[in-house]
């Protein structure tokens, strides 16, 4: 394990930003430590970094205790969310930084803030300075900038919250490739699933300053252990009385269950389906067109479930009664999910996920 | 915070200097004032040229600050609120008495209204005197604090921009109504902070009332020409006991400055 | 004029009092300036402008006024720092002492500072001991600059070190920078505007300063003699034409900086309020 947090307590005043963070990764691994707004992932990042102290509890990097370690000593680069660039240096003194402050030989340096300047595609702007580069050039400096002084760990506060939404399709898969390349273990903050799920190998849910859970992307989003977890990631609606659905039962301390649209088929009213018996009616509520595919809202026993509707159909309209099968779903009480198939389905030999 | 050597150093070097720049001299005042011990002191302040020069100064700064708030307000209100042709050229002239040392301040009124002046005639025909006489120490005063209100007034009032009172307007107030409910609350901190300025400097104003003074003891001469005029006499006690009125106007008057720095900061959030 | 009229009122009272208070208080005062160099050949004007006399004035002025000002820009940081980034005991009573030179009339400081420094005065009596005199030399001048100037670079410099982003500082220390590197290569450059802005206006204010400078200063020709000083005593010998050329020379300088100190003051507006800067 390179990297390891044992029972990390953090507080600011009577503000519980950490507790009893636990999770270990290992070396050379891409992860993302996800979570909503003040859920206290930066919290985490900062205190690997170095830039806040934990109240109680031990940071191992390599197998070493680096709690009295510096920030200046730990061998980490740190690339922040708004950059922070300086501004009174041109590209190629701030990439050239942290070299130059450990007293790196001049060839050596020159060398290596060159070869960075043409990986990082910012030739021709070593002379400019900060203000007059894109957020996306700004970005690749300061990328350039940490990873310089060759750190062990690479840690990145919401690398892409500043960039434009069309930019950042394109700039996750050049940092997912960069990072893997560098072959450098490294960790980053984001807010957004979607992010965390296509660039990091490996994802630490955080919730209230708690890792709720941690695991590839699939794994997290197949079998997600805590009620958060299962709400966080992936698209999903609320029942509030699933033992009324066909095929599912009452499940003591179980009192609400989420179902995902990718587990939700809809029929049209006089389709022939395998499972008339146990398929629900409901109501059409809401037609969203999402560009690749509907989203439909249907009324089912009071419940509103989302569920997916392709466009090369007919246009599905409201107020229409459909046929619904819910194939499965996950009961939520206080603490634990349990993932329940439709019994009607268990019978079944066709396949579910 | 980790209190390293740094911190002891950096501590100690600024501490050190406020206590050797400003602290010493306070206190030199304090000793000089009294060393002759309380009787020397209280005859000092109470002697007529003494309560005559600070009657004057009183006169002086009461004038200049009148007239420069008002002015200033009036300022504030035509520069801010209306854009006019030699707008910016008034706002930066209103600036000059600023920048120009206090005795070419004085030079100008003595070389406009003087004896040799071109305005001469006209003095003349009103029947007063200017250069060496009271009117002119006013005049100088008044254009030495000339800026304050105005300065710290206008940037408050340029930076609300002009919304509130076109609103109002257009429902129908009047002028006065405008200023006095919508605009003036705004700038209630700033006006006040302004008016501290102002009087503290005029207060001390020293170097333009000394060339329009003429020293004329009793008549012209304010505090702070006194203190020059004691002093050169080495009258030395009595030179530092008429200092301390002014000591004790200007700290009234920083207490003053920093309460409202405070409340006007607590108000921007 | 404008185009449209605005519907706020009281436009013509306000603008109509505005101009005519400015310019019966300003500008008609510098009229007499140029009647009277209108009257001087160019000769007379530079032989009283330029004179040895008076060039020695220009001399110590703008020296101790640079010294002055620069001692200030150093500590003026020094005290900056301790305000904003340290909390010890007292820390309120020595923010508002700083404000005492522009609370204290000038003359008042004058005589305290020419007492103090005197060579039987509490801290000039230390120096005699070590043979430097300080009353009536350049070093009383720029002492007396000092003190006058004290304010402006420390509160130039404050609201800056306030808002400055501590990402740059902690960028920095990831990066490896100690303490002391990281003051000199990041801190301070970002300090740079404001202290030229600091060291501006007190640059600008000493060179003008009379009232505090007179007493500790001596008034010896060709040593001494500053040039406000200069410009009094040719106006008490009725040299009239003398003490306008040299006020001339000295207006000039002043409206430069004046220039130079609004430029410098906008952009430190635009620091304060995290606009960038280069």
């Amino acid at each position: 394990m390179y990297i390891e947090f044992k029972h990390i307590y953090k507080n600011f005043g009577s503000y519980k930003a950490s507790e009893d963070v636990c999770f270990a990764l290992d070396k050379g691994s891409l992860s993302a430590l996800l979570g909503p707004s003040g859920s206290g992932k930066t919290t985490i990042l900062r205190m690997l970094a170095g830039l806040e102290t934990p109240d109680s509890g031990d940071i191992y990097i390599d197998g070493k205790r680096v709690n009295d370690v510096p920030p200046a000593k730990r061998g980490i680069g740190f690339v922040f969310q708004s950059y922070a660039l300086f501004r009174y240096m041109s590209v190629f003194n701030n990439i050239a930084f942290g070299m130059k402050v450990n007293h790196v030989e001049h060839n050596k340096i020159q060398r290596r803030v060159t070869e960075l300047i043409d990986l990082m595609e910012l030739k021709g702007l070593e002379n400019r300075y900060p203000s007059q580069l894109s957020g996306g050039q700004r970005q690749r400096v300061a990328f350039a900038r940490a990873i310089a002084p060759e750190p062990r760990v690479l840690l990145l506060d919401e690398p892409f919250a500043a960039i434009d939404a069309k930019v950042r399709k394109e700039l996750r898969l050049w940092l997912k490739n960069t990072i893997h390349r560098l072959g450098i273990t490294s960790v980053f903050v984001t807010h957004d699933q979607d992010e965390a799920v296509e660039i990091a190998d490996n994802i630490l849910i955080i919730n209230q300053g708690r890792v709720e859970q941690e695991g590839t992307a699939f794994n997290v989003y197949k079998t997600p252990l805590t009620p958060f977890v299962a709400q966080f990631i992936g698209n999903h609606s609320l029942i509030q009385h699933y033992g009324d659905i066909k095929g599912f039962h009452e499940q003591h301390t179980y009192h609400a269950a989420l179902v995902r649209p990718e587990f939700v088929d809809i029929f049209e009213a006089d389709e022939p389906i395998q499972y008339s018996c146990t398929a629900e009616s409901g109501i059409v509520k809401n037609v969203l067109f999402r560009g690749s595919n509907f989203e439909i809202l249907i009324d089912v026993k009071g419940n509103e479930v989302k569920a997916l509707w392709p466009v090369d159909r007919n246009v599905l309209q409201l107020g229409q009664t459909v046929k619904i099968m819910i194939k499965r779903l996950y009961l939520l009480n206080d603490n634990t999910v349990k993932s329940v198939k439709n019994e009607s389905l268990v019978a079944d030999k066709s396949q579910v996920i | 915070m980790k209190k390293n050597a740094t911190w002891y150093i950096l501590i100690f070097l600024g501490v050190a200097f406020i206590i050797i720049m400003l602290v010493f001299p306070l206190a030199v005042i304090i000793n000089n004032a009294f060393r002759g011990g309380i009787n020397p002191y209280t005859q000092a302040l109470t002697n007529h040229f003494t309560i005559e020069a600070l009657e004057l100064t009183i006169k002086a700064t009461g004038i200049a600050v009148v007239f420069n708030t008002l002015f200033g307000l009036v300022a504030a209100w035509s520069l801010t609120r209306f854009n006019w042709k030699g707008d910016k050229f008034m706002t930066t002239v209103i600036d000059i008495p600023f920048s120009i040392s206090p005795v070419i301040a004085g030079l100008l009124f003595a070389l406009t209204f003087g004896r040799a002046g071109w305005l001469q005639p006209v003095v003349q025909a009103l029947g007063t005197k200017i250069v060496f006489a009271v009117p002119g120490i006013i005049l100088a005063t008044v254009f030495v604090t000339l800026p304050f209100v105005a300065r710290t007034v206008m940037p408050v009032l340029n930076a609300r921009g002009v919304d509130e009172e076109e609103a109002a307007s257009l429902m129908g107030a009047g002028g006065l109504t405008i200023f006095s409910k919508i605009t003036f609350p705004h700038i209630k901190w700033a006006f006040l902070y302004g008016i501290i300025l102002c009087t503290a400097r005029a207060m001390g104003e020293f170097g333009a009332v000394s060339v329009i003074s003429g020293n004329l003891r009793g008549k012209t001469v304010t505090l702070p020409l006194l203190i020059e005029i004691l002093y050169n006499d080495f009258k030395t006690i009595d030179a530092f006991a008429v200092s301390t009125i002014l000591v004790i106007l200007a700290l009234i008057l920083l207490v003053l400055k920093i309460i409202i720095e405070a409340r006007w900061f607590k108000k921007k959030g | 004029m404008r185009k449209t009229k605005s519907i706020i009122p009281g436009f013509g009272l306000s603008t109509g009092i505005t101009i005519s208070y400015i310019s019966f208080i300003i500008l008609i005062p510098f009229v007499s300036i140029v009647l009277i160099a209108a009257n001087m050949t160019w000769n007379s004007f530079w032989e009283a402008a330029l004179n040895p006399r008076i060039l020695a004035g220009y001399r110590v002025s703008f020296s101790c006024s640079a010294i002055a000002a620069m001692i200030n820009c150093v500590f003026g940081t020094i005290l900056a720092w301790i305000l904003v980034r340290y909390d010890f005991p007292g820390r309120k009573f020595i923010d508002g002492l700083v404000e005492l030179p522009f609370a204290i009339p000038t003359a008042v400081a004058g005589i305290s500072l020419s007492s103090l420094y005197s060579d039987h005065g509490w801290i000039g009596s230390l120096f005699m001991l070590l043979g430097v005199k300080i009353s009536y030399t350049a070093i009383g001048i720029t002492i007396a600059m000092i003190f006058v100037t004290l304010p402006f670079v420390v509160r130039t410099v404050e609201p800056v070190l306030q808002h400055m982003d501590p990402e740059f500082e902690e960028a920095a220390t990831t990066l490896g920078a100690g303490k002391s590197t990281v003051f000199f290569r990041v801190i301070l450059p970002e300090l740079i505007p404001s202290l030229l802005l600091g060291g501006g206006l007190a640059f600008a204010r000493a060179l003008g300063e009379y009232g505090s400078v007179i007493f500790i200063a001596g008034n010896t020709p060709f040593e001494t003699e500053i040039v406000p000083l200069l410009i009094m005593s040719k106006l008490e010998q009725f040299n009239y034409a003398g003490a306008t050329a040299i006020a001339i020379v000295m207006l000039v300088i002043s409206f430069m900086l004046m220039f130079l100190i609004n430029s410098l003051q906008i952009r430190q507006q635009k620091i304060i309020r995290g606009g960038e800067t280069t």
